[in-house]
């Protein structure tokens, strides 16, 4: 067994490096994995100095009003009508943006951090933007969304798949296509052994290449050190899907057909996996629950907020304090600028809550969109994988719609500490105005479920191992009838 | 001869059970792709009928607002879809679907679909643009990978030349059998897409046959390229498993590795200023003025002084016309130059990343043939841009009739406040687009269009003159 084993790796070997187009597809993915960690590394640091620049600009405009108050003026003396000690200004120069910081494994598999927006203004009195974090590409080139990123994550579930092929696809079928098959069986101890050995090679060296550009970007964007169960969770699903590529492929070489044969359902399986079925559940689950033109939440934006704004205030005083019992209506009739306030507060908590209403309408209507999605899961293994990392990688639509629920809970935050400080009918104090940003609890990564990962990790390899036995059994089934090996 | 080889290869191909599945796969694949399609389309495009009517509703029932107030609800402008999107959808998935359009604020579209799906959305599309250019050439290459090569293997081609036969009239006439199945691929889909319109009702008018006719036609050189090249790699190279791993690292390498690493090179040699910067940057010049030398309030006086003195008057109360309906109007014409100044350097700027990826399609057929794919199909970022154009001036005509009703629609009183009459808004009409000709695709993509007729030519040069170098016996033989 071992003289075989030995002998098995040494003709592998010596097939490797005597195919020069072997070798370049591997020094190829090599070098594509290089380079989209490289390209994913840019795309986080771009990322992380759009975070820092948001941050200066929040501690400028914090300085320039706490510089009043050490000045003891209510503002700037060229804009007289600024006042800081009222909620409205309170609310503009405690600047404060609800931002999504890149996870450690962001660099990895960029997911959709391209396409969706990492920061929002978090603002009680300019109206809640949750949605605008969802269009940012619309400024950029769409014509580059459309290629796609170019990130570990793609190399992996794309191109990885590919250099299997063409390192299998003749691993058996080329001594079917010289007839020589036959003769390997009777002179082979143990032709099964033979044959397992033969097909795991090629997954080892793929497994070893996967495992080098894994170690590498660990390395390179820091993940190992930052978050090592992380990197190993990404690490274990990545290497679990380089076996369900081999066990697919290996059971479409037990199938016994010839070389040309066998690259052709190899590629077949490649585009139905990678392409073809992706494509069509989009189309399917698209044209089931449609994207269509956000009229609901453009009609709240607009049509509503208008009507709250215009409307009376009576309308919504009962339910404003009834939903906050530490605040009761002022025993006192305040002057015409705090009254004016208080009633625009008011107004404001109604509009959030429509806000908060619709958008728990979307994110619902995306849920039910990506439930039917995960429905395929079980013939959409490419963007299972993917998705898997994304998820690990904080980059999935599951993180983004995490963020802007974080986006409203932010907001809600400064709407209810600014209805606190309106509703004590005093100007606004140094200390009330350092705790409208002093808690800054919004700051939020993206959640990393591992288990998620795991499990449909899990799930793929079943379904992988049940299509490999159904097609192994086919071929056992076709030999004991023809007697053609 | 060549077209008694086209005959011989052509039955050869039908008598390959793998083939025939492949290319019946194929074409029930670009049918139900279609299919979709056109039913996607057809609820989008109820969808937006529906949004629009509610948006409508909403202007219709202003009430109690000023002219400029009623500038400030704004308005939305739906995106219509391309009649060719069901073809390919090109960046529409990537493009928002709604512009806000109100006073004072130049605003991108938003709600793209891209911003509410999973990255199953980066996966690619189901449509015949797709198939045709990524799918469809592979399974040519993975069919013609071995046309020469195995005849080679099996001593055939040795007898044919032998018998006087002409080794390029051989491989045109196996090219030539491929591209046959090609177009009939092609042919279906585009009799597939005339049929179900004219089920649907819709007429094709002749921008959209000419449309049609040209996809059709892009699609069908890209083909012809894909196989003039498969077949002479399987002639060039000595076996079919070294010409199988040729043609599948260079499929891999143009049409799935190198449009990704062009469009990042791009983006680095002509980079986006982020949204904050571009944002920032924005609201100072509209504050300070595009020099950065003149205060709003200066303008906003200067304005003031040539109104009074174009009425002869001293003071505002005694001006017959509302001072602020004409600043505001001022001050949205200032507002248009600091946007045309930011946006058009943005739009500048992405041209010239698209125009990289053009540059670099004269080295990459695929690129080529997806530009005009996406340009024939009317989705590229051109039309976007277009569109974005559109609903911009469609913005600025608004709030300058708002305006103008803001200064003019009242009366001075005689303690000099100004009355406001009453505006029936109704009057004022939708957004209407205006769909782009097909001049105006083939003018954008002109270097995807050279790129592809240079590519058909340099490989019909291999078949006809590169034949020196191809061995007529296999090295095992």
């Amino acid at each position: 067994m071992i003289s075989l084993s030995l002998s098995i790796v040494r003709f592998e070997c010596q097939r490797l490096v005597r195919s020069p187009m072997r070798l370049a597809a591997m020094g190829v993915f090599l070098l594509c994995g290089m380079y989209a960690i490289s390209s994913g590394a840019h795309h986080v640091s771009e990322w992380e100095k759009t975070l820092k620049e948001l941050s200066s600009r929040d501690a400028s405009l914090r300085s320039e009003a706490l510089g009043w108050y050490a000045e003891q003026v209510s503002g700037p003396a060229d804009r007289d009508w600024i006042d800081i000690t009222q909620p409205r200004y309170a609310d503009r120069y405690a600047s404060a943006h609800a931002v999504m910081e890149p996870e450690p494994l962001a660099a990895l598999a960029i997911g959709l951090s391209d396409i969706r927006s990492s920061w929002a203004v978090v603002s009680a009195t300019r109206g809640a933007q949750p949605f605008r974090t969802s269009d940012p590409a619309t400024l950029g080139n769409a014509e580059k969304l459309l290629s796609g990123n170019f990130d570990l994550a793609f190399v992996l579930a794309y191109l990885m798949p590919l250099l299997l092929l063409v390192l299998m696809f003749d691993v058996g079928s080329m001594e079917r296509d010289l007839g020589i098959m036959r003769t390997v069986r009777t002179q082979t101890a143990s032709p099964r052994a033979w044959w397992l050995l033969r097909v795991s090679l090629p997954i080892l060296v793929v497994a070893t290449l996967v495992g080098v550009l894994l170690v590498l970007g660990g390395v390179w964007t820091g993940a190992i050190e930052s978050s090592f169960s992380l990197w190993k969770t990404f690490s274990l699903a990545s290497m679990g899907y380089v076996l369900l590529w081999g066990i697919l492929f290996s059971a479409v070489l037990s199938a016994g057909s010839g070389s040309s044969t066998a690259a052709l359902w190899m590629v077949g399986l490649w585009i139905g996996f990678c392409v073809l079925v992706p494509a069509a559940v989009r189309q399917v689950v698209g044209s089931q629950l449609p994207n269509q033109y956000a009229s609901e939440l453009t009609t709240v934006l607009r049509a509503e907020r208008y009507e709250i704004l215009l409307g009376e205030v009576e309308e919504y005083r009962d339910s404003f304090y009834s939903s906050r019992p530490k605040i009761s209506p002022p025993t006192e009739t305040p002057d015409r600028g705090t009254a004016s306030n208080m009633d625009r507060m008011m107004k404001e908590a109604a509009f959030l809550s429509k806000v908060e209403e619709v958008s728990a309408e979307i994110s619902e209507r995306e849920i039910q969109r990506e439930a039917a999605v995960a429905s395929f899961g079980w013939i959409n293994p490419a963007y299972v994988f993917q998705n898997s990392l994304c998820v690990l990688a904080g980059t999935e639509s599951v993180n983004f719609r995490n963020h802007r629920n974080g986006i409203l809970l932010a907001v809600r935050d400064r709407m209810e500490s600014l209805i606190g400080l309106q509703w004590k009918m005093s100007p606004i104090e140094k200390a009330d105005f350092e705790s409208l940003f002093i808690h800054e609890n919004w700051l939020k990564h993206g959640q990393s479920p591992q288990k998620d990962a795991l499990l449909k990790g899990a799930s793929l390899a079943l379904v992988a191992a049940f299509f490999a036995s159904i097609l192994s059994r086919s071929k056992r089934t076709r030999e004991r009838k023809t007697g053609i090996v | 001869m060549i077209f008694k080889l086209l005959l011989l290869e052509l039955r050869s191909i039908r008598s390959d059970g793998r083939l025939l599945a492949m290319v019946a796969l194929a074409m029930a694949t670009l049918f139900l792709s279609t299919w979709i399609g056109a039913e996607s389309q057809r609820m989008a495009a109820e969808g937006r009928a529906a949004a629009i009517e509610t948006s409508r509703q909403q202007w219709e029932a202003i009430d109690g607002l000023s002219a400029h107030g009623v500038g400030h609800y704004g308005s939305y402008v739906y995106k219509p879809s391309s009649p060719l999107s069901t073809l390919d959808a090109g960046v529409m998935p990537f493009t928002g679907k709604v512009v806000r359009v109100e006073a004072h604020v130049q605003s991108p579209p938003s709600h793209s679909d891209a911003g509410s799906w999973s990255s199953l959305i980066r996966l690619g599309a189901f449509d015949a643009g797709m198939i045709l250019s990524l799918l469809i050439p592979l399974l040519l290459a993975f069919s013609a990978f071995s046309s020469v090569s195995r005849d080679r293997e099996t001593g055939l081609l040795r007898v044919l030349v032998a018998q006087g036969v002409p080794l390029r009239s051989i491989l045109w006439g196996k090219s030539l059998a491929y591209w046959c199945l090609s177009l009939l691929l092609v042919g279906a889909l585009i009799a597939s897409h005339v049929v179900l319109d004219q089920i649907s009702g819709g007429p094709l008018s002749s921008d959209i046959k000419t449309r049609l006719l040209l996809f059709g036609g892009s699609h069908s050189l890209y083909l012809l390229i894909v196989v003039l090249l498969s077949v002479w790699v399987s002639a060039r190279v000595s076996d079919s498993r070294s010409a199988l791993m040729i043609l599948t690292i260079a499929w891999l390498m143009t049409s799935v590795v190198l449009p990704r690493v062009t469009a990042e090179f791009s983006s680095q040699l002509f980079p986006l200023k982020s949204q904050i910067t571009f944002e920032d940057d924005m609201a100072e010049d509209r504050s300070k003025g595009l020099d950065g030398h003149n205060p709003r309030d200066e303008r906003r006086n200067e304005v003031r002084e040539q109104v009074l003195k174009e009425y002869g008057v001293e003071k505002v109360s005694d001006l017959p016309v509302n001072l602020g309906g004409i600043l505001m109007q001022k001050d949205e014409e200032y507002g248009n130059l600091v946007w045309d100044e930011h946006f058009g350097r943005r739009h500048e700027t992405v041209r010239k990343q698209i125009g990289v990826v053009q540059a670099v399609s004269f080295l990459d057929p695929f690129l080529a043939a997806r530009g005009l794919s996406m340009a024939f199909a009317g989705t590229d970022q051109f039309h976007d841009a277009q569109f974005q154009r559109q609903a911009e001036n469609y913005r600025r005509d608004l709030i300058r009739v708002l305006n103008d009703l803001d200064a003019t629609a009242g009366t001075r009183r005689d303690n000099g406040r100004w009355n406001r009459e009453k505006i029936d808004y109704a009057t004022i009409s939708d957004f209407e687009f205006e769909s782009q000709s097909v001049g105006f695709a083939l003018g954008h993509r002109w270097p995807e269009a050279a790129s592809l007729l240079i590519w058909v030519l340099f490989s019909a040069a291999l078949i006809q003159r590169g034949t020196d170098k191809i061995p007529i016996v296999g090295s095992s033989r």
